[in-house]
């Protein structure tokens, strides 16, 4: 395709793509690639460096670092599927309710939107966190309702622009139902941008999914969840840097990829900001 | 105004909403129904909601932001001391960042394509996504543990702060370096550019004054934007470095169910966006003629 | 100096742009003199190159365009060789305006800062002399209230204001040539009628000369005294304009102006001309409008024609001029 080429021709953005699929193939082979289970919990060979059996060495209760790593990016697979789902639709449908039928229910909508846009993400989920409870469930929740509001404003501001367009007119003239016109040609006309922004809003949340885990409130302390396995590291790191160092390199490179890709769509799509 | 009592209202609310019951709490563990009772009715929650909203508005205008729920302290004195430390800790990250971020966004654009341009995007692309609690521990590890340069926590001396404003501003700097860059670029490719290189202006006054004053008008919304999430996103910062700001306060009081807290330290966060949404869109009107009449 | 004193004399100058898929001979070696207070008019389609080559004459070509050879002699100076003199004149004793009035001012300064501007880097004046001198060719552009306007931001004006306003200011600094780069395509018709009678009115008031760019061969016609037609970066045919009219050799010339719909004549089809232009990319050896001329012989395939004179003042690139012999107006 046309716009695989474009898009292959920007070097940063094949170098993005290469970490993504690293970060899918960890979390789909994690199983085979590592040798012992997270869980496992070898109390002999704890805070060990790397090396010897262990490719990133071991935490303070013995658990290999790389089956966390490994691990964790299923974790956040899945985590950045259902953030992707649970946001982007109910953005989008926000999005389409305001362009459409614009009017009091765009203004109020887009109030609400623009004030949950001007508080910061960690915030948010904070305040999400706070109401419904700690655990992976709460942090999936805050994470979403935090890329509501760009996934609205993409959404609005495609069907705003095309509805405006003249050949809408046209097919409305020819007696096209107005729902037909919005499934037919309004939305697949958007599908730009919001291919952008969903790649970006997975890298995203993976920040913020860590972020929460490593302040304790997110995903379980114990389980294979990059930000949770920094936040064990805290106590560590005059004695243990390297349990800080790989699970904020595997979040690193994989948002990097993500921010890398999105970049690359966004120029090989040719979507300007708002 | 209206948007402040718009937002209270919403705090207070919400702040209701989070399940767990005060009195219980603050009555502590093994408390008997009455004595839990007595607790609530001395709280004042027995009372229609409407009523205890009135109560705490009323209390605000007396300077009374309640007691806090865990340390049986007015929560005013204590507020203050973290927000003024978050204040601290956020002015000095955005001066930071938009020094660094406006100087490599400018010289980015103007040098366009060139090693420096390319440069300058990778770094700026990486410092979006790295998280900015590892960002704090790397450098913890390097200038604190390996080098014994900077003190890990705290906040008393000078240096202490170094660290925590250096790790905050990173991804803001990323983010304003991306936005200028792209913002001069636009405008660089406008046609008035065009004229101005046409009518014999030297190089240095089209950049500072033709395309600088164009440019700035989005620069100044990330700007104020980036100071906002600072105040807000502090949290992580300051957990690493065991910064006593707002944000900490903030996470210990959810963990804490201390419902006074909670409300009042969203509030001052709320109040704070406010005015820099406010300040922003003043800007917007300083800067850009056209919506000056309006 | 004499009025008939050549002010601008260009020699063979080569614009060339220098792009990944390939080098672009955007201007591919045009020569033509100006003289004081002479309007010469340039015509062509669009990617002929004229706009390129104006802006040549200021060196404001952006890249990858990069002016390969030539000379450029103004007040026997060769610009292109000094870039001092390059840069005392631009803007000040060469000026340009554009096409788009509506985008060719800075929104956010006012007009008197704009028109001021220029006047404080060049002459050293102070604001007040800058302000005056500003207010005066305002008003020689029949703008009603200078001191008005000067206060004023440039989305208060409307289209054709704004242009007179970049006349003015283009004006201002007494420059002795003035390049339009087709200053009336993007307004209206009446307006466009207006700006080109005040360019001739300031020509005969100061003396200036103007290197008008067009497309349009109506208002070459009220004008130009002297007319250029360029085709694919080259200068196909030159002659006052009276003559290009009445009398065009060159095959190009011709169907320009054949294709001009006539309101009076019976006229069924609009005439067009057959093919297309060649890409800059990859010119065809020989002459360039070769491939779409009615004309064309086995020369006109292999090598390219000269500008030859064939009457003093009229110079023709043909092979074939005698054949496209004298024609009906």
């Amino acid at each position: 395709m046309r716009l695989l080429k474009r898009l292959a021709v920007n070097k940063l953005a094949v170098i993005g793509s290469v970490f993504i699929l690293l970060f899918v193939l960890c979390a789909l082979c994690a199983p085979w690639l590592a040798r012992v289970d997270y869980g496992f919990m070898d109390l002999y060979h704890t805070l060990q460096t790397p090396g010897g059996g262990h490719l990133m060495g071991t935490d303070a209760m013995g658990r290999d670092i790389f089956s966390g790593i490994l691990y964790g990016a299923r974790t956040s697979v899945l985590i950045g599927f259902c953030v992707l789902c649970l946001g982007g639709l109910l953005g989008a449908v926000i999005g389409v309710l305001c362009g459409f039928f614009e009017g009091k229910l765009d203004l109020m909508l887009m109030r609400v939107i623009d004030t949950m846009m001007a508080f910061p993400t960690i915030l948010l989920a904070l305040l999400v966190i706070a109401i419904i409870g700690p655990g992976l469930k709460g942090a999936v929740a805050a994470a979403s309702i935090a890329q509501i509001p760009r996934f609205a404003r993409i959404v609005r501001s495609s069907v705003l622009k095309t509805k405006k367009m003249e050949y809408i007119d046209a097919y409305y003239v020819l007696g096209q139902s107005k729902a037909n016109i919005l499934f037919k040609h309004i939305l697949p006309n958007g599908i730009a941008p919001i291919i952008v922004q969903a790649t970006l809003t997975f890298g995203e949340s993976i920040l913020i999914i860590s972020g929460l885990g490593f302040l304790g409130i997110g995903a379980d302390p114990m389980s294979a969840e990059w930000g949770a396995m920094l936040s064990n590291a805290r106590t560590y790191l005059i004695t243990a840097p390297h349990l800080a160092i790989f699970p904020g390199l595997a979040i690193a490179l994989t948002v990097l990829g993500f921010n890398l890709l999105g970049d690359g769509l966004r120029d090989a799509l040719d979507v300007k900001e708002n | 105004m209206v948007v402040l009592f718009f937002t209270s209202i919403v705090i207070f609310l919400i702040i209701h909403l989070i399940p767990g019951d005060p009195a219980t709490i603050f009555a502590g563990a093994g408390a008997t129904a009455d004595q839990v009772e007595a607790v609530k009715i001395s709280m004042g929650l027995d009372k229609p909601l409407a009523t205890q909203y009135l109560t705490w508005i009323n209390g605000l205008f007396h300077g009374n932001l309640g007691t806090s729920l865990s340390s049986r302290d007015p929560i005013l004195p204590v507020l203050a001391e973290k927000l003024g430390n978050t204040l601290i800790l956020s002015l000095s990250g955005i001066i930071l960042a938009v020094l660094v971020g406006l100087s490599l966004g400018i010289v980015s654009a103007l040098k366009h394509n060139t090693l420096i341009d390319v440069l300058s995007m990778i770094v700026a692309i990486i410092g979006i996504s790295m998280p900015i609690f590892w960002i704090g521990m790397l450098l913890v590890i390097v200038f604190s543990i390996n080098l014994g340069w900077l003190p890990v926590t705290g906040n008393d001396t000078f240096l202490s702060y170094l660290l925590p404003s250096i790790t905050i501003a990173l991804n803001s700097t990323a983010v304003i370096t991306r936005m200028t860059r792209s913002s001069v670029l636009e405008v660089l490719g406008e046609d008035y550019v065009v004229t101005a290189v046409a009518k014999g202006l030297k190089k240095r006054t089209i950049n500072l004054v033709h395309v600088l004053k164009n440019a700035m008008i989005p620069i100044i919304t990330t700007i104020g934007m980036q100071f906002g999430y600072l105040m807000g996103g502090a949290v992580l910062t300051e957990t690493v470095f065991v910064y006593p700001g707002l944000g900490r306060y903030l996470v210990d009081s959810i963990g804490k169910r201390d419902y006074p807290a909670v409300q009042a330290a969203i509030l001052a966060l709320a109040v704070i966006f406010i005015v820099i949404n406010f300040l922003v869109d003043s800007a917007y009107y300083l800067l850009d003629p056209k919506l000056k009449e309006e | 100096m004499a009025a008939t004193d050549k002010i601008l004399e260009v020699r063979e100058l080569k614009t060339f742009f220098f792009t990944k898929k390939g080098v672009a001979k955007a201007v591919n070696g045009i020569s033509f003199d100006l003289r004081q207070g002479e309007i010469l008019g340039i015509i062509g389609e669009s990617g002929s190159g004229k706009s390129v080559a104006v802006k040549s004459l200021l060196q404001i070509v952006a890249k990858p365009g990069k002016i390969v050879s030539g000379e450029i002699l103004f007040k026997g100076q060769n610009l292109l060789k000094d870039a001092k003199a390059m840069d005392k004149a631009r803007g000040r004793d060469i000026t340009m305006i554009f096409q788009e009035p509506m985008t060719s001012l800075n929104p956010v300064l006012t007009i008197g800062r704009q028109m001021t501007e220029g006047l404080i880097q060049h002459f050293h004046a102070s604001k007040k002399e800058a302000a005056e001198i500003a207010c005066h060719y305002l008003s020689l552009v029949k703008i009603h209230n200078p001191q008005d306007i000067l206060a004023r931001y440039p989305h208060h004006l409307s289209g054709g204001m704004r242009q007179r306003v970049m006349i003015a200011m283009a004006l201002s600094t007494k420059s002795s040539i003035l390049l339009a780069d087709e200053p009336t395509t993007a307004l209206d018709v009446t307006i466009q009628q207006q700006i080109i009678y005040l360019l001739k009115e300031l020509r005969e008031q100061l003396r200036t000369s103007i290197v008008f760019i067009t497309h349009d061969m109506g208002v070459i016609n009220e004008i130009a005294d002297h007319t250029a037609v360029m085709y694919c970066g080259r200068i196909q045919e030159y002659a006052a304009t009276y003559d290009i009219m009445k009398n065009p050799r060159h095959p190009y010339t011709q169907a320009l102006l054949e294709a001009i719909p006539s309101i009076d004549a019976d006229q069924e089809v609009l005439r067009t001309i057959p093919g297309f232009v060649p890409s800059l990319l990859s010119l065809p050896p020989g002459c360039s409008f070769s491939n779409r001329c009615r004309y064309c012989r086995q020369i006109c395939t292999e090598r390219e024609p000269d500008l030859t004179e064939i009457v003093p003042g009229h110079q023709v690139r043909c092979w074939n001029y005698a054949a496209a012999g004298p024609q009906e107006g």
